[in-house]
């Protein structure tokens, strides 16, 4: 095939081929691995839009994928200014978030803010709210889908125009069954539990169709047991509790417990 | 507009014959906006003197519009409204005054456009011209123009000096000092007086009538907003700003629902105390802008139910302080104001329930459930939450991100713990075995588990501790059992 003679991508920023991903679009925040910005238009996670994540269920790594974005917007107190305001609002998450779990990722737990709202009306209300306001560096959004009505198009269509007002990152987390439906979203991914990762497919995205699923790893994994040793571990016998007078440091028994079998 | 020159001044609002309108003391709270000197003139005229506020609100023309935007919400909404009000600008007071009182407004700032618009004013306007109105209609005089051609020393005989000292101070906008229109007309030439700037008043409680019962707290909204506009106004004049409001509703004497009822039926007063539904509000960060204000109640509205229909909404502020310049910087931070970051978080507050804003707490205590406490958000900001609280370092051991309300037993199958599939063992045993103090002692042996997608889960393993066997709960069962508590998100 001969190449063109004129190639549109030196014409204009918002020329791009249907081979290329997208260019010279909204303003992109590193998402902080390397496999996945190379795959997203822009190479980051795009700000002041609404970006979906279709999850088979919570917890399989969606909020370690987005843990160098949450270590930017949440930045341990050490590293932060003068700023101390509570910029990461976290909008009906679906189980209780452990304060401890983020302190140990390197995320301070004091810049975060969670709002409970049971009807999905008021969650999407509160993100309208918070995105127009320009106020929050990062929102993240778990509908509830009702046993009647789930998100609709339009309440979308709304959520990414407020995103636009301000350059916060605004991820709405949907069940992976709602990928059929038309979105508004710039960006789509359906994430995937893998060993050690997430598997990232790009339902939609500004750029050329890809199908096979991309591997993110994670980290850091929960995983403290070498996997290469390909050893079936039994599930270790019950070792006896010790009596109530000596429960009050029991917990201190874990460190013994973990260096028992790591000998193993 | 001749820098020592007298001042323009916007007029508005003529009212009805005799009497003033009854719309003018509102209006006139909600134009102190925009300038400390105003005052009541006479016949539902409202006089400001504004250029000293010129520069702040961008010039004439951007301070006319605003005043009109003002005058458009107050002649157009509420029902019983008069005619609309009329807007004048003019160099000076008894000129504006004239241009606003002949209905036909506009704007005069020049000497030539001034006099060409006040040569079409009808001359029964202008009060002392008035005692005459039949003679001059017998000749033919019906506008100033006119009345400017008659032979001063003619009319001075007929109609005395009073007409023409008033005919000219206003022909000549540029006089030393312009004198109000006067309370008396005596004879003579009236002394040189400045105006009497109305001062407002020291406290705000404002209140308004219901046109009907209202039975639905949201259709309160419009009422809500015609007071805070108000407050915003005499917030303005006075330099505060508020922290915190009260509304008041005042409810009807019959209660149609019944709720609440054991009051006596005849207590007198417009608003008997125990018929009243008070209502709140705190500001996160002082405020007198008249929207978000207004949202903010609104919100507070829409969650209230009436015990009883309402026929009287009072505001009261209960809390002020001297408000704070408006920094203005060259380059503003990106993410706004701190205070528009409040404003937004007490709206949240205002609807979701300021138990549903929560911020972290976590404790320094070994168990889960215990640790991971959320408080609601202190919107204050005075204090960040309860001392003691803090939970310091990290943990040595990972955590999963979600925590399940209530553990969820998993069955065993081929010796594993099944969730779905079989799950591995990938960490060693953490154990915990505490609580005995404050009586919800567990003793668990956790472990991270991943299944055969990998998916990590938090599961732990009860039945051998102490408290097996006795009390309630999964850490009570006598026999050993596999839980499924957190999930590694």
């Amino acid at each position: 095939m001969p190449a063109p003679a004129v190639r549109p991508e030196t014409i204009h920023p918002s020329l791009w081929r249907a081979s290329q991903l997208a260019r010279g679009g909204a303003a992109c925040v590193e998402t902080g691995h390397a496999a996945l910005s190379a795959e997203l238009p822009g190479g980051g996670w795009p700000a002041g839009r609404l970006v979906e994540l279709l999850l088979p269920r919570p917890g399989i790594g969606e909020l370690r994928l987005l843990l160098p974005v949450l270590r930017q917007c949440a930045p341990p107190s050490a590293a932060r200014g003068g700023d101390t305001r509570r910029s990461v609002l976290l909008i009906q998450p679906p189980h209780v978030l452990q304060p401890l779990a983020l302190s140990w990722w390197g995320v301070d737990p004091d810049r975060l803010i969670l709002l409970r709202a049971p009807r999905l009306a008021d969650a999407c209300w509160a993100a309208e709210q918070a995105l127009q306001a320009a106020t929050c560096r990062l929102v993240l959004l778990w509908p509830q889908a009702g046993p009647r009505a789930g998100l609709r198009p339009d309440t979308l269509r709304r959520l990414n125009l407020a995103a636009q007002a301000g350059s916060a990152l605004f991820f709405v987390f949907r069940a992976a069954g709602e990928a059929d439906q038309s979105s508004p979203a710039p960006l789509r991914l359906a994430l995937a539990p893998a060993p050690g990762g997430v598997l990232v497919t790009f339902i939609k995205r500004r750029g050329p169709r890809r199908d096979e699923p991309l591997f993110v790893p994670l980290r850091p994994s929960p995983v403290l047991l070498d996997h290469d040793v390909r050893l079936d571990r039994r599930v270790p016998a019950a070792f006896p509790f010790r009596s109530a007078a000596g429960a009050a440091n029991g917990a201190f028994g874990a460190a013994a417990g973990a260096g028992r079998l790591a000998r193993a | 507009m001749a820098p020592s020159g007298p001042p323009p001044a916007p007029a508005g609002l003529p009212g009805p014959e005799g009497g003033r309108d009854a719309r003018v003391p509102a209006l006139a709270g909600a134009l102190m906006r925009f300038t400390p000197e105003l005052t009541l003139a006479e016949e539902s005229v409202i006089l400001m003197e504004v250029t000293a506020s010129l520069r702040l609100f961008g010039g004439i023309r951007a301070l006319r519009s605003r005043v009109r935007r003002v005058l458009a919400r107050a002649g157009g909404g509420g029902p019983g409204s008069g005619p609309p009000p009329v807007l004048a600008v003019a160099a000076s007071g008894p000129a504006a005054w004239m241009l606003a009182r002949s209905g036909r407004g506009g704007s005069a700032l020049g000497a030539r456009s001034l006099a060409r618009a006040l040569a079409r004013v009808p001359l029964d306007v202008a009060p002392p011209a008035r005692p005459f109105a039949g003679w001059f209609q017998e000749l033919g005089c019906a506008t100033l123009a006119d009345l400017r051609r008659l032979p001063r020393i003619g009319l001075k005989k007929r109609c005395g000096p009073a007409l023409l000292d008033w005919l000219d101070r206003l022909g000549n906008a540029h006089a030393p000092v312009p004198p109000p229109v006067p309370a008396s007309h005596g004879p003579g030439p009236q002394p040189p007086a400045r105006y009497r700037w109305l001062t407002p008043p020291p406290a705000f409680d404002a209140a308004l009538e219901m046109p009907d019962h209202i039975e639905h707290a949201p259709a309160l909204a419009w009422a809500v907003q015609h007071l805070v506009r108000q407050l915003c106004a005499w917030l303005a004049a006075h330099r505060l700003d508020a922290e915190a409001l009260t509304v008041l509703l005042g409810h009807d004497r019959i209660r149609p629902g019944g709720a609440a009822a054991g009051a006596a039926p005849g207590v007198p007063g417009p608003m008997p105390a125990g018929r009243t539904t008070t209502l709140d509000i705190g500001l996160g960060a002082p405020s007198r802008d008249p929207e978000s204000l207004a949202r903010l109640v609104r919100e507070r509205l829409n969650r209230l139910v009436l015990p009883a229909s309402v026929i009287m909404v009072r505001l009261r502020v209960t809390q002020l302080r001297a408000a704070r310049t408006p920094s203005l910087e060259l380059f503003p931070e990106p993410g706004g104001a701190p205070q528009d970051h409040a404003r937004l978080l007490e709206l949240l507050a205002a609807r979701l329930g300021a138990e549903n804003v929560l911020a972290p707490a976590p404790v320094a205590d070994h168990r889960p459930e215990q640790a991971a406490r959320w408080v609601p958000l202190d919107l204050g900001m005075t204090g960040r939450h309860a001392p003691g609280g803090q939970a310091g370092g990290h943990p040595a051991l990972p955590r999963p991100a979600w925590l399940l309300d209530a553990p969820v037993p998993l069955p065993v199958r081929g010796h594993r713990p099944f969730h779905g599939t079989p799950l591995r063992l990938v960490s060693p045993a953490e154990r915990l075995d505490c609580g005995w103090q404050d009586g919800c002692p567990v003793a668990r042996d956790y472990f991270v588990a991943e299944d055969e997608a990998g998916t990590c889960y938090w599961i732990f393993r009860t039945g051998t501790g102490t408290g097996a066997g006795t009390g309630q709960g999964p850490d009570a069962a006598p026999t050993p059992q596999w839980y499924l508590h957190g999930l590694f998100a």
